[in-house]
């Protein structure tokens, strides 16, 4: 299924904020907790040498610097895992003038330190894109004579590998944001000056390093889900996959958030633009589909005393922008015969209409997770009748702390993570099937695979595992 | 008489009597019970529904057995009325895929006469025998008519000339899947539609009936 793409300033200030990191159209993810840690790959130093033309103000005038950047990055990564740069260090020599014109008036000895903001292309075929990289340059002192030799390090975020193939890393132009250090008595620093953005002069190669993507040698549909439309590019002949639309699905869901003690129940919502594709050859097979939840209002006591009500509504990772969530997974037979779905689900959680002990409680327009709440599901799953699938029972999901709750100036992120982030919360997932009928009679029409009714048996059941899900 | 022209009399006598019965066995021999069929040659397409995804084309023939002449005004009862079903490799491997492997039930198939009447719209009950169908390949589906099942009874018009019957555009089929991992078997009211086409479908059965 192609990924809503974005302006690429909008994904990467978006994302960047989030702590998450999206590359080469979906083919790198940056991640959070939930991709798995490369399991020690070798290892090399990689180096590029560049030549930037950075425009210092006026009378200092553009001065052309030569950029060295160093970093460690492993030479080969296996899809699924994701890939560390380490060390990375970018080194440049100023011109004394210019490091002089950063201390105070008249001043001929000091120190200077800022940061250095940059970012890395990422190149995979044809698709690229960009992940932000923020460094630090630590207080150094200008030599007697001579230029200033400024050294600026920090951490590259993790990139998540999802597609196989070669990866190549190209440096870009900083952005400098230096200054003198202050003495020790000095006055408050005047506001800081902007950063200068320097440009890449052209003709010139940026290629940091290469990581040589593998896939993942997983079994059966597990394979075939972690591959995705890669899976085409390899296979030669292509797949003898035959794919047909999904009927009418409802989707019921529920989850738990342990720390607050909240249910949190959606409203049913649809599986829409959903496949089912088998391959003829292997019987591997795989679903797929996107779904719209809404808003579901809960209540809780927070802290355990404090009765809180508030709106949660789950969203996609790109949630400004969609609400649509993609909803996707292989089909796996268990020990026991049956057929399950195993899926990995990205949303973000937003908060919203809150109000304590009644009295409403403005979180703001943007009040959601930091990151995505990582959601592994996995559970019997039968596209003929019902499909019930789950979290892990022990592990359950991680809700990440809130960002950009309140409002007028009152910051409510750390009131809300402090109440609601850890481990242990539970989702349960639902699918029912709306069968299609063309009866003029709507009694001809066969059943539905719809909940059992309130009152009846299978309801009290239902009841009892939504009160003790675990 | 001589004995020659007694035996060529007695010639004459067998040749007339010889062609007398000729003449009966003719009048018999356009009464033939014949196999009428439908999609014999190309199998016609319908559109069928299966549960969880949307409807699927499913292959189907239809045949019948009947004499192949009626008085005007008269009547056929067809026999041994049955056909098949062919799902394609790829829906078998859906099926496969979500746990089934097994397809059991009754048919009911429409046919429609362009001139004369039918008793009843369709043969009803018509059996889809219990069958297992290993993973791989496309399945064919045997349809037949057994003691249980019904059949309209044909009445051909008053004028002579000639008589078609055709399959009509909704067949139905009352079927179980067979679930393997706990060898039970799930309901599935199927309804399958002529898939439309240009040219349309030849859904006639041939060859046709003569009404004599």
């Amino acid at each position: 299924m192609p990924r809503r793409l974005r302006p690429r300033s909008v994904t990467v200030t978006a994302l960047a904020a989030a702590g998450l990191l999206s590359a080469a159209n979906g083919a790198l993810t940056g991640v959070g907790s939930a991709a798995p840690a490369p399991a020690d790959p070798p290892e090399k130093t990689a180096t590029a040498s560049v030549s930037v033309t950075c425009p210092f103000a006026d009378p200092l005038g553009p001065r052309k610097l030569t950029v060295e950047t160093t970093a460690t990055l492993p030479t080969v990564a296996k899809t699924g895992t994701s890939a560390t740069i380490g060390k990375y260090a970018t080194q440049f020599s100023l011109p004394r003038d210019v490091a002089l014109s950063l201390l105070p008036a008249g001043a001929t000895a000091g120190s200077l330190q800022g940061a250095v903001q940059l970012a890395l292309a990422v190149h995979q075929g044809e698709r690229s894109d960009q992940i932000p990289v923020a460094l630090t340059v630590a207080p150094t002192p200008l030599p007697e004579t001579g230029d200033v030799t400024l050294t600026a390090t920090g951490d590259v975020p993790e990139i998540a590998i999802n597609t196989f193939g070669p990866v190549t890393f190209d440096v870009t132009a900083p952005k400098l944001a230096l200054a003198a250090v202050p003495a020790a008595d000095a006055p408050a620093a005047p506001e800081a000056a902007p950063p200068i953005a320097c440009t890449l002069d052209p003709g010139q190669q940026a290629t940091l390093g290469t990581i040589l993507v593998q896939p993942t040698a997983k079994p059966g549909a597990e394979q075939k889900a972690a591959l995705g439309s890669a899976a085409a590019l390899e296979d030669d002949p292509p797949p003898n996959e035959y794919t047909v639309p999904l009927g009418l699905i409802t989707i019921m869901t529920r989850s738990t958030v342990a720390r607050l003690g909240a249910t949190v129940v959606a409203d049913p919502a649809l599986l829409v633009n959903a496949f089912f594709t088998v391959n003829i050859d292997t019987g591997e097979s795989r679903v797929s589909g996107s779904a719209v939840f809404k808003p579901a209002t809960t209540t809780f006591l927070g802290f355990g005393f404090v009765p809180v009500t508030a709106t949660v509504e789950f969203l996609p990772v790109d949630w400004q922008n969609s609400k649509m969530i993609e909803v996707g997974g292989g089909l796996f037979t268990d020990d026991e015969g049956y057929t399950n779905l195993r899926t990995e689900l990205k949303v973000m959680g937003k908060l919203s209409g809150a109000k304590v002990n009644g009295v409403p409680l403005e979180v703001g327009p943007g009040c959601v997770t930091k990151e995505p709440v990582s959601l592994e599901i996995t559970g019997r799953y039968d596209p003929f009748t019902t499909g019930h699938v789950r979290t892990d029972p022990e592990k359950g999901f991680y809700l990440p702390p809130f960002r950009d709750c309140g409002s007028g100036g009152q910051d409510l992120s750390p009131l809300l993570s402090g109440m609601s982030t850890g481990w242990g919360n539970q989702a349960f997932i639902d699918t029912y099937n709306l069968n299609g009928c063309t009866e003029p009679d709507h009694t001809n029409c066969p059943p539905d695979t719809l909940p059992p009714l309130p009152g009846t048996a299978g309801a009290a059941a239902d009841k009892a595992v939504a009160k003790h899900p675990n | 008489m001589s004995r020659l022209s007694r035996l060529s009399a007695g010639i004459a006598t067998t040749a007339t009597a010889v062609g007398a019965i000729a003449v009966l066995t003719a009048g018999t021999a356009a009464a033939a019970t014949v196999t009428y069929t439908a999609g014999g040659t190309t199998p016609l397409t319908y559109t069928c529904t299966f549960p969880g995804v949307t409807p699927q084309p499913v292959l189907v023939t239809s045949h019948l057995d009947a004499e192949d002449s009626v008085a005007a005004g008269g009547t056929l009862t067809p026999a041994n009325v049955g056909g098949s079903a062919t799902i394609s490799a790829g829906v078998h491997a859906l099926l496969t895929a979500v746990g089934y492997d097994g397809i059991r039930g009754t048919a009911t198939v429409p046919v429609t006469a362009a001139s004369g009447t039918l008793s009843q719209p369709a043969a009803t009950g018509l059996d889809i025998p219990e069958t297992i169908y290993p993973a791989g390949g496309p399945i064919t589906v045997n349809i037949s008519q057994v003691a249980t099942s019904t059949v309209p009874t044909y009445t051909a018009p008053a004028a002579a000339g000639t008589d078609t019957l055709s399959m009509g555009t909704t067949v139905t089929a009352a079927l179980e899947f067979h679930k393997k991992a706990n060898n039970t078997w799930t309901p599935w009211s199927m309804n399958c539609t002529l898939k439309v086409t240009n040219p349309a479908q030849n859904t006639a059965f041939s060859p046709s009936i003569t009404v004599n």
